[in-house]
Protein backbone atom coordinates (compact mmCIF):
# COMPACT_ATOMS: atom_id res chain seq x y z
CA UNK A 1 0.00 0.00 0.00
CA UNK A 2 3.07 1.93 0.79
CA UNK A 3 4.40 1.50 -2.48
CA UNK A 4 1.54 2.63 -4.22
CA UNK A 5 1.22 6.21 -2.37
CA UNK A 6 4.88 6.40 -3.18
CA UNK A 7 4.21 5.69 -6.81
CA UNK A 8 1.21 8.53 -6.66
CA UNK A 9 3.86 10.75 -5.06
CA UNK A 10 5.84 10.63 -8.01
CA UNK A 11 3.84 10.68 -10.83
CA UNK A 12 2.61 14.11 -8.94
CA UNK A 13 5.73 15.48 -9.31
CA UNK A 14 6.65 14.45 -12.42
CA UNK A 15 2.75 16.34 -13.25
CA UNK A 16 3.98 19.16 -11.58
CA UNK A 17 6.99 19.59 -13.27
CA UNK A 18 4.73 19.35 -16.77
CA UNK A 19 3.00 22.23 -15.39
CA UNK A 20 5.54 24.62 -14.13
CA UNK A 21 7.36 23.92 -17.49
CA UNK A 22 4.01 25.01 -19.13
CA UNK A 23 2.73 27.56 -16.99
CA UNK A 24 6.62 29.12 -17.24
CA UNK A 25 6.43 29.46 -20.83
CA UNK A 26 3.53 31.49 -20.42
CA UNK A 27 1.93 30.61 -24.00
CA UNK A 28 5.06 31.14 -26.22
CA UNK A 29 6.71 27.77 -25.97
CA UNK A 30 9.54 27.05 -28.50
CA UNK A 31 10.12 23.18 -29.01
CA UNK A 32 13.77 22.92 -30.99
CA UNK A 33 14.20 18.99 -31.82
CA UNK A 34 12.37 18.08 -29.04
CA UNK A 35 14.02 20.12 -26.55
CA UNK A 36 11.08 22.58 -24.67
CA UNK A 37 13.43 25.88 -24.53
CA UNK A 38 12.57 28.08 -20.95
CA UNK A 39 10.38 30.95 -21.87
CA UNK A 40 13.97 32.88 -20.40
CA UNK A 41 15.50 31.53 -23.28
CA UNK A 42 12.73 31.64 -26.56
CA UNK A 43 14.46 33.56 -29.11
CA UNK A 44 13.86 30.46 -31.67
CA UNK A 45 16.68 29.05 -33.94
CA UNK A 46 20.02 30.99 -35.23
CA UNK A 47 18.38 31.77 -39.16
CA UNK A 48 22.46 31.13 -40.45
CA UNK A 49 23.49 27.96 -38.62
CA UNK A 50 20.38 26.62 -36.87
CA UNK A 51 21.61 25.95 -33.42
CA UNK A 52 19.96 27.70 -30.22
CA UNK A 53 19.61 31.57 -30.52
CA UNK A 54 20.83 33.70 -27.27
CA UNK A 55 19.72 36.99 -26.13
CA UNK A 56 23.72 38.17 -26.88
CA UNK A 57 23.72 37.90 -30.33
CA UNK A 58 20.84 39.92 -32.41
CA UNK A 59 20.15 42.60 -35.32
CA UNK A 60 17.85 44.37 -36.12
CA UNK A 61 16.56 44.22 -39.54
CA UNK A 62 13.67 45.98 -41.42
CA UNK A 63 11.99 46.47 -37.55
CA UNK A 64 12.66 42.94 -36.88
CA UNK A 65 15.13 41.40 -34.25
CA UNK A 66 16.97 38.04 -34.97
CA UNK A 67 18.68 35.95 -32.78
CA UNK A 68 21.93 33.91 -33.58
CA UNK A 69 23.88 31.49 -31.84
CA UNK A 70 27.40 33.19 -32.41
CA UNK A 71 29.05 36.32 -33.76
CA UNK A 72 29.91 34.72 -36.55
CA UNK A 73 26.65 34.27 -37.84
CA UNK A 74 25.64 37.76 -36.76
CA UNK A 75 28.31 39.13 -38.97
CA UNK A 76 27.30 36.72 -41.61
CA UNK A 77 23.38 37.33 -41.90
CA UNK A 78 24.43 41.30 -41.58
CA UNK A 79 26.49 40.55 -45.02
CA UNK A 80 23.67 39.33 -46.69
CA UNK A 81 20.37 39.66 -44.79
CA UNK A 82 17.84 38.25 -47.73
CA UNK A 83 20.00 35.10 -48.07
CA UNK A 84 18.89 33.63 -44.61
CA UNK A 85 15.44 35.67 -44.47
CA UNK A 86 14.16 33.89 -47.72
CA UNK A 87 15.03 30.25 -45.99
CA UNK A 88 12.88 31.11 -43.27
CA UNK A 89 9.44 29.53 -44.17
CA UNK A 90 6.65 30.72 -41.84
CA UNK A 91 2.83 29.05 -41.17
CA UNK A 92 -0.03 29.20 -39.16
CA UNK A 93 -1.58 25.96 -38.50
CA UNK A 94 -4.99 26.36 -36.03
CA UNK A 95 -6.27 22.82 -35.04
CA UNK A 96 -10.11 22.92 -34.53
CA UNK A 97 -12.53 19.78 -33.65
CA UNK A 98 -11.46 17.55 -35.68
CA UNK A 99 -8.97 18.73 -38.05
CA UNK A 100 -6.14 21.24 -38.63
CA UNK A 101 -6.15 24.12 -41.11
CA UNK A 102 -4.35 24.03 -43.48
CA UNK A 103 -4.22 20.41 -43.89
CA UNK A 104 -0.75 19.94 -45.92
CA UNK A 105 2.56 22.32 -45.05
CA UNK A 106 4.81 21.75 -48.05
CA UNK A 107 8.10 23.15 -47.05
CA UNK A 108 12.09 21.90 -48.72
CA UNK A 109 14.73 20.10 -46.99
CA UNK A 110 16.96 22.62 -45.15
CA UNK A 111 14.21 25.17 -44.54
CA UNK A 112 14.28 26.81 -41.60
CA UNK A 113 10.38 26.39 -40.12
CA UNK A 114 8.10 28.32 -37.94
CA UNK A 115 4.86 26.83 -37.07
CA UNK A 116 2.75 29.55 -35.34
CA UNK A 117 0.03 26.76 -33.45
CA UNK A 118 -3.49 27.95 -32.43
CA UNK A 119 -6.86 26.06 -31.25
CA UNK A 120 -10.34 27.42 -32.32
CA UNK A 121 -11.89 25.39 -29.60
CA UNK A 122 -10.25 23.27 -27.18
CA UNK A 123 -6.62 22.16 -26.41
CA UNK A 124 -5.39 20.45 -29.13
CA UNK A 125 -2.05 18.98 -29.68
CA UNK A 126 0.66 18.95 -32.46
CA UNK A 127 2.80 15.96 -32.83
CA UNK A 128 5.27 15.58 -35.83
CA UNK A 129 7.28 12.20 -34.54
CA UNK A 130 9.96 12.77 -36.98
CA UNK A 131 10.70 15.81 -35.64
CA UNK A 132 10.11 14.87 -32.12
CA UNK A 133 7.55 17.72 -31.83
CA UNK A 134 4.94 17.42 -29.42
CA UNK A 135 3.19 20.92 -28.40
CA UNK A 136 -0.48 20.90 -26.53
CA UNK A 137 -2.08 24.51 -27.60
CA UNK A 138 -5.15 26.07 -25.41
CA UNK A 139 -7.74 27.78 -27.16
CA UNK A 140 -6.73 31.47 -27.34
CA UNK A 141 -3.23 30.69 -27.12
CA UNK A 142 -0.24 30.60 -29.90
CA UNK A 143 2.51 28.43 -29.89
CA UNK A 144 5.97 29.22 -31.86
CA UNK A 145 7.22 25.63 -33.19
CA UNK A 146 10.39 25.82 -34.73
CA UNK A 147 12.56 23.17 -36.39
CA UNK A 148 14.95 23.01 -39.46
CA UNK A 149 13.77 20.81 -42.24
CA UNK A 150 16.62 18.16 -42.33
CA UNK A 151 14.46 14.92 -43.28
CA UNK A 152 12.77 14.96 -46.36
CA UNK A 153 9.32 12.60 -46.78
CA UNK A 154 5.80 12.96 -45.71
CA UNK A 155 5.32 13.04 -42.11
CA UNK A 156 1.87 12.67 -40.38
CA UNK A 157 0.67 16.09 -38.38
CA UNK A 158 -1.26 14.11 -35.33
CA UNK A 159 -3.76 15.98 -32.44
CA UNK A 160 -1.70 14.11 -29.03
CA UNK A 161 -4.36 16.03 -26.84
CA UNK A 162 -7.74 14.03 -26.53
CA UNK A 163 -10.36 16.47 -27.87
CA UNK A 164 -13.61 14.96 -28.70
CA UNK A 165 -15.09 11.96 -30.20
CA UNK A 166 -12.87 12.55 -34.46
CA UNK A 167 -9.68 13.41 -32.25
CA UNK A 168 -8.42 9.75 -33.92
CA UNK A 169 -9.61 11.66 -37.77
CA UNK A 170 -7.31 14.92 -36.76
CA UNK A 171 -3.92 14.78 -39.42
CA UNK A 172 -2.30 17.15 -41.32
CA UNK A 173 0.82 16.50 -43.31
CA UNK A 174 3.88 18.00 -43.32
CA UNK A 175 5.41 17.59 -46.58
CA UNK A 176 9.69 17.98 -47.09
CA UNK A 177 10.80 18.10 -50.07
CA UNK A 178 14.34 17.22 -51.48
CA UNK B 1 -24.72 -18.01 -28.95
CA UNK B 2 -26.72 -17.19 -25.76
CA UNK B 3 -23.98 -19.06 -23.79
CA UNK B 4 -21.28 -16.95 -25.83
CA UNK B 5 -22.80 -13.80 -24.65
CA UNK B 6 -22.89 -14.84 -20.93
CA UNK B 7 -19.55 -14.15 -20.57
CA UNK B 8 -19.12 -10.25 -20.83
CA UNK B 9 -15.37 -10.43 -22.17
CA UNK B 10 -16.48 -11.92 -25.40
CA UNK B 11 -18.93 -9.11 -26.14
CA UNK B 12 -16.18 -6.74 -24.83
CA UNK B 13 -14.29 -8.46 -27.40
CA UNK B 14 -16.25 -8.74 -30.44
CA UNK B 15 -16.96 -5.04 -29.89
CA UNK B 16 -13.28 -4.16 -29.95
CA UNK B 17 -12.61 -6.40 -33.02
CA UNK B 18 -15.27 -4.70 -34.65
CA UNK B 19 -14.02 -1.15 -34.08
CA UNK B 20 -10.36 -2.10 -34.98
CA UNK B 21 -12.05 -3.85 -38.47
CA UNK B 22 -14.00 -0.46 -39.00
CA UNK B 23 -11.13 1.56 -38.80
CA UNK B 24 -8.77 -0.91 -40.27
CA UNK B 25 -8.96 0.03 -44.15
CA UNK B 26 -8.20 3.94 -43.37
CA UNK B 27 -4.95 3.27 -41.35
CA UNK B 28 -3.26 0.45 -43.56
CA UNK B 29 -1.00 -2.78 -42.88
CA UNK B 30 1.07 -0.81 -39.82
CA UNK B 31 -1.89 0.03 -37.70
CA UNK B 32 -3.14 -3.99 -38.07
CA UNK B 33 0.65 -5.01 -37.07
CA UNK B 34 1.04 -2.54 -33.93
CA UNK B 35 -2.44 -3.97 -32.64
CA UNK B 36 -1.29 -7.49 -33.43
CA UNK B 37 1.74 -6.81 -31.41
CA UNK B 38 -0.04 -5.52 -28.51
CA UNK B 39 -3.08 -8.35 -28.46
CA UNK B 40 0.20 -11.18 -28.80
CA UNK B 41 2.42 -9.49 -26.43
CA UNK B 42 -0.37 -9.33 -23.72
CA UNK B 43 -1.81 -12.67 -24.20
CA UNK B 44 1.32 -14.12 -24.06
CA UNK B 45 2.56 -12.22 -20.83
CA UNK B 46 -1.06 -13.14 -19.28
CA UNK B 47 -0.52 -16.65 -20.01
CA UNK B 48 2.43 -16.99 -18.71
CA UNK B 49 2.93 -14.82 -15.89
CA UNK B 50 -0.30 -16.89 -14.76
CA UNK B 51 1.31 -19.93 -15.16
CA UNK B 52 4.20 -19.16 -13.04
CA UNK B 53 2.63 -17.44 -10.84
CA UNK B 54 -0.33 -18.93 -9.98
CA UNK B 55 0.62 -22.31 -11.63
CA UNK B 56 -2.99 -22.40 -13.73
CA UNK B 57 -3.17 -22.37 -17.40
CA UNK B 58 -5.92 -19.45 -18.73
CA UNK B 59 -6.91 -18.47 -21.71
CA UNK B 60 -6.05 -15.07 -21.70
CA UNK B 61 -9.30 -13.08 -22.56
CA UNK B 62 -8.79 -10.34 -20.48
CA UNK B 63 -5.01 -9.72 -21.80
CA UNK B 64 -6.55 -9.87 -25.27
CA UNK B 65 -8.71 -7.19 -23.81
CA UNK B 66 -5.95 -4.91 -22.42
CA UNK B 67 -3.55 -5.66 -25.51
CA UNK B 68 -6.69 -4.25 -27.67
CA UNK B 69 -7.00 -1.50 -25.19
CA UNK B 70 -3.34 -0.26 -25.11
CA UNK B 71 -2.48 -0.09 -28.50
CA UNK B 72 -5.64 0.67 -29.65
CA UNK B 73 -5.14 3.70 -27.69
CA UNK B 74 -1.13 4.51 -28.61
CA UNK B 75 -0.06 6.21 -31.69
CA UNK B 76 0.89 3.17 -34.09
CA UNK B 77 3.58 5.41 -35.72
CA UNK B 78 5.64 4.74 -32.72
CA UNK B 79 8.16 1.71 -33.02
CA UNK B 80 6.45 -1.51 -32.60
CA UNK B 81 8.52 -2.66 -29.37
CA UNK B 82 6.66 0.30 -28.01
CA UNK B 83 2.91 -1.48 -28.30
CA UNK B 84 4.97 -5.16 -27.28
CA UNK B 85 6.41 -3.05 -24.01
CA UNK B 86 3.39 -1.07 -22.90
CA UNK B 87 1.03 -4.01 -23.44
CA UNK B 88 3.68 -6.63 -21.28
CA UNK B 89 3.73 -3.96 -18.40
CA UNK B 90 0.01 -3.68 -18.50
CA UNK B 91 -0.54 -7.13 -17.66
CA UNK B 92 2.63 -7.20 -15.54
CA UNK B 93 0.83 -4.61 -13.50
CA UNK B 94 -1.89 -6.83 -12.74
CA UNK B 95 0.06 -9.77 -11.00
CA UNK B 96 2.40 -6.68 -9.11
CA UNK B 97 0.52 -4.57 -8.08
CA UNK B 98 -2.06 -5.95 -6.26
CA UNK B 99 -3.70 -5.01 -2.25
CA UNK B 100 -5.97 -8.01 -0.88
CA UNK B 101 -5.32 -10.46 -3.42
CA UNK B 102 -7.15 -8.07 -6.35
CA UNK B 103 -5.01 -5.97 -8.97
CA UNK B 104 -5.51 -2.20 -8.43
CA UNK B 105 -5.15 -0.37 -11.63
CA UNK B 106 -6.89 -1.60 -14.83
CA UNK B 107 -4.05 -3.16 -16.64
CA UNK B 108 -4.38 -1.13 -19.82
CA UNK B 109 -4.74 2.32 -17.88
CA UNK B 110 -1.62 1.38 -15.98
CA UNK B 111 0.52 1.32 -19.28
CA UNK B 112 -1.34 3.88 -21.02
CA UNK B 113 -0.77 6.07 -18.05
CA UNK B 114 3.22 5.29 -18.06
CA UNK B 115 2.84 6.25 -21.86
CA UNK B 116 1.45 9.82 -20.74
CA UNK B 117 4.24 10.50 -18.09
CA UNK B 118 6.44 9.27 -20.91
CA UNK B 119 4.44 12.27 -23.14
CA UNK B 120 4.00 9.23 -26.36
CA UNK B 121 0.70 10.40 -27.72
CA UNK B 122 -2.94 8.55 -27.14
CA UNK B 123 -4.43 8.53 -30.44
CA UNK B 124 -7.26 6.80 -29.71
CA UNK B 125 -8.28 4.98 -33.38
CA UNK B 126 -9.63 2.49 -31.76
CA UNK B 127 -13.05 4.40 -30.97
CA UNK B 128 -13.50 4.48 -34.61
CA UNK B 129 -17.29 4.22 -33.95
CA UNK B 130 -19.28 5.83 -30.97
CA UNK B 131 -22.90 4.56 -32.11
CA UNK B 132 -21.71 0.96 -31.71
CA UNK B 133 -19.67 2.05 -28.20
CA UNK B 134 -22.73 3.97 -27.10
CA UNK B 135 -25.04 0.38 -28.01
CA UNK B 136 -22.85 -1.98 -26.64
CA UNK B 137 -21.84 0.08 -23.45
CA UNK B 138 -25.11 0.85 -22.20
CA UNK B 139 -25.90 -3.23 -22.33
CA UNK B 140 -22.74 -3.85 -20.54
CA UNK B 141 -23.01 -1.32 -18.24
CA UNK B 142 -26.31 -2.52 -17.39
CA UNK B 143 -25.67 -6.09 -17.32
CA UNK B 144 -22.17 -5.26 -15.25
CA UNK B 145 -24.36 -3.12 -12.57
CA UNK B 146 -22.17 -0.19 -13.90
CA UNK B 147 -24.70 2.67 -14.35
CA UNK B 148 -23.87 4.12 -10.86
CA UNK B 149 -20.13 4.85 -12.13
CA UNK B 150 -20.88 6.18 -15.69
CA UNK B 151 -23.80 7.92 -13.61
CA UNK B 152 -20.86 9.54 -11.06
CA UNK B 153 -18.85 10.10 -13.53
CA UNK B 154 -20.90 12.56 -16.07
CA UNK B 155 -22.78 14.39 -13.28
CA UNK B 156 -19.53 15.35 -12.02
CA UNK B 157 -17.29 15.85 -15.22
CA UNK B 158 -20.31 17.85 -16.75
CA UNK B 159 -21.10 19.97 -13.73
CA UNK B 160 -17.42 21.21 -13.39
CA UNK B 161 -16.80 21.83 -17.17
CA UNK B 162 -20.12 24.06 -16.86
CA UNK B 163 -18.84 25.73 -13.88
CA UNK B 164 -15.66 26.51 -16.06
CA UNK B 165 -17.88 27.38 -19.75
CA UNK B 166 -16.46 24.59 -21.56
CA UNK B 167 -19.21 21.73 -23.33
CA UNK B 168 -18.41 18.44 -21.74
CA UNK B 169 -20.18 16.45 -24.03
CA UNK B 170 -17.64 17.88 -27.22
CA UNK B 171 -14.91 16.05 -25.60
CA UNK B 172 -16.37 13.74 -24.04
CA UNK B 173 -14.85 9.67 -24.98
CA UNK B 174 -17.74 7.35 -24.86
CA UNK B 175 -15.01 4.51 -25.01
CA UNK B 176 -13.65 6.04 -22.04
CA UNK B 177 -17.51 5.96 -20.51
CA UNK B 178 -18.37 2.35 -21.81
CA UNK B 179 -15.67 0.58 -21.79
CA UNK B 180 -12.40 1.83 -19.63
CA UNK B 181 -14.58 3.50 -17.06
CA UNK B 182 -16.70 0.25 -16.43
CA UNK B 183 -13.87 -2.27 -16.37
CA UNK B 184 -15.48 -4.87 -13.68
CA UNK B 185 -12.46 -5.47 -11.38
CA UNK B 186 -10.95 -2.51 -10.37
CA UNK B 187 -14.33 -0.11 -10.58
CA UNK B 188 -15.84 -2.15 -7.53
CA UNK B 189 -19.83 -2.93 -6.79
CA UNK B 190 -22.71 -1.39 -5.31
CA UNK B 191 -24.33 2.04 -5.71
CA UNK B 192 -22.68 4.19 -3.35
CA UNK B 193 -18.94 2.60 -4.64
CA UNK B 194 -19.79 2.76 -7.87
CA UNK B 195 -21.18 6.66 -7.95
CA UNK B 196 -18.28 7.27 -5.43
CA UNK B 197 -15.76 6.10 -8.15
CA UNK B 198 -17.09 7.52 -11.20
CA UNK B 199 -17.43 10.94 -9.31
CA UNK B 200 -13.87 10.69 -8.45
CA UNK B 201 -12.69 9.98 -11.84
CA UNK B 202 -15.00 12.88 -13.58
CA UNK B 203 -13.48 15.14 -10.99
CA UNK B 204 -9.98 14.43 -11.62
CA UNK B 205 -10.61 14.59 -15.17
CA UNK B 206 -11.59 18.24 -14.39
CA UNK B 207 -8.91 18.92 -12.74
CA UNK B 208 -5.88 17.34 -15.40
CA UNK B 209 -8.02 18.99 -18.07
CA UNK B 210 -7.86 22.37 -16.21
CA UNK B 211 -3.90 22.39 -15.24
CA UNK B 212 -2.35 19.73 -16.96
CA UNK B 213 -3.49 20.13 -20.52
CA UNK B 214 -1.05 18.48 -22.09
CA UNK B 215 -2.03 14.82 -20.35
CA UNK B 216 -4.53 12.94 -21.13
CA UNK B 217 -7.44 13.24 -18.82
CA UNK B 218 -9.92 10.05 -19.42
CA UNK B 219 -6.46 7.68 -18.73
CA UNK B 220 -4.97 9.71 -16.12
CA UNK B 221 -8.23 10.18 -14.58
CA UNK B 222 -9.06 6.83 -14.36
CA UNK B 223 -5.37 5.87 -13.19
CA UNK B 224 -5.73 8.07 -9.58
CA UNK B 225 -9.56 7.10 -9.62
CA UNK B 226 -8.22 3.47 -9.25
CA UNK B 227 -5.48 4.45 -6.92
CA UNK B 228 -8.31 5.08 -4.51
CA UNK B 229 -9.52 1.45 -4.74
CA UNK B 230 -8.27 0.60 -1.05
CA UNK B 231 -10.23 3.41 0.22
CA UNK B 232 -13.43 3.01 -1.87
CA UNK B 233 -12.75 -0.87 -1.12
CA UNK B 234 -14.00 -0.05 2.68
CA UNK B 235 -17.12 1.63 1.88
CA UNK B 236 -20.52 -0.95 2.49
CA UNK B 237 -21.78 -2.39 -0.67
CA UNK B 238 -25.23 -1.06 -0.20
CA UNK B 239 -28.21 -0.99 -2.98
CA UNK B 240 -26.14 -3.70 -4.96
CA UNK B 241 -29.34 -4.43 -6.60
CA UNK B 242 -30.94 -1.33 -6.75
CA UNK B 243 -32.30 -2.24 -10.31
CA UNK B 244 -32.51 -5.56 -11.84
CA UNK B 245 -30.16 -7.16 -13.96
Amino acid sequence: MKAIWVLIFLIFLNFGRGYAQEHHMNGHQDQIGGQIMPAAKNLGICPVMGGEAKEEYSYVYEGKTYYFCCPSCTEDFKSDPQKYISQIKEFKLEAYQFGFEPEEIVINQGDRVTIIATSRDVAHGVYIKEYAINVTVNKGEEKKIEFIAELAGEFPILCSVYCGKGHSKMKAKLIVKE
Amino acid sequence: MKKLLKDKKNVVIALLSVLFITILPQEGLRFLLWVLAGLVSASLADYWLSKLIFRRTIVPKSAIITGFIVSGLLDYHQPLYIAVIFSFLAVFSKYVLRFRKKHIFNPAVFALFLAVLFRLPLTWHIESNIFLIAVVGVYLAYTLKKIPHILGFLIFFTALFLVDKVKAFAILSFFFLFVMLIEPKTSGYGLSRGFGFGGLAGIFAFLIFKFFPGRDFFVSALFLANAFNPFLDRIKVRGGNWYAA
